[in-house]
């Protein structure tokens, strides 16, 4: 068994792959640049996390909230805008029709988006980040299950 | 106002060498050939994201005096067969001009 935080991840991948708008192209934690011609993408990046216990003895639970950043790119000479939101629609409910990622966390919700354009490139280029916020919880002994 | 004359600029950009024809069309209607110099060189770019974007970078330099008088935004150029639409027209102030595309 893996972190449950990879489960976790592995379940969102799983979700937002073959979106009407993305359709394949998902890719986990890509660090090299994106062609043009691959686009429109989807990008699915662990962000952060923060911890808490939530009990008093030990083995003690831990609360867990992990950010993770769903970054959607798409180029076009016209309707970028449109095209960002057709994205962001689509994930976000993908996302959210599954606030526990198959039972393994307590909730998952939408903290922000942001929206960038870019045309220094042979054709204009935008990006949706959303960002989804999931909470978890684990044994402080045992991170591969949920408690 | 540079040193050089019209047909000086003209000869670094001929077609022998390194130039190339764009037919380029006006918005407002009117077409006429010029010549150039095209660049499409690798490009990266960020898109406020984790990872850039990878593409070219597409630009024209032709002599200013070469350019129709209201050449601007959304006038369209041919080049080797693709079709660009001009979105910034960028006079250097000595008599050469460069223009960014957009690839259609």
């Amino acid at each position: 068994m893996s972190h449950l935080r990879k489960q976790i991840r592995d379940r969102i991948i799983t979700n937002v792959t073959n979106l009407t708008s993305t359709g394949s192209r998902v890719y986990q934690t890509r660090l090299y640049p994106v062609a043009s011609v691959s686009l429109p993408t989807l990008l699915v990046y662990t962000v952060s996390e923060t911890s808490e216990p939530e009990t008093m003895s030990r083995p003690r639970k831990i609360i867990r909230r992990v950010d993770f950043a769903l970054e959607g790119m798409v180029n076009g000479t016209s309707g970028l805008d449109d095209s960002l939101d057709a994205i962001a629609k689509d994930v976000e409910e993908a996302i959210l029709a599954d606030p526990t990622c198959n039972a393994l966390a307590k909730d998952t919700v939408l903290t922000g988006t942001e929206i960038d354009y870019n045309a220094s490139g042979e054709q204009p280029v935008g990006s949706v980040k959303m960002t989804f916020q999931v909470t978890y919880r684990t044994t402080e002994t045992e991170s591969e299950s949920p408690a | 106002m540079g040193v050089e004359t019209e047909a000086d600029r003209l000869f670094m950009i001929n077609t022998t060498d390194f130039g190339t024809t764009a037919t380029y069309t006006l918005v407002a209607g009117g077409v006429s050939s010029v010549v150039g110099i095209f660049d499409n060189e690798y490009f990266e770019a960020d898109a406020n994201t984790n990872v850039g974007f990878v593409s070219t970078q597409p630009r024209f330099v032709c002599t200013s005096a070469s350019l129709p008088a209201t050449a601007g935004y959304n006038d369209t150029a041919v080049i080797n067969a693709s079709t660009y639409k001009v979105r910034v027209v960028q006079s250097d102030g000595t008599g050469m001009t460069t223009l960014i595309l957009e690839k259609q």
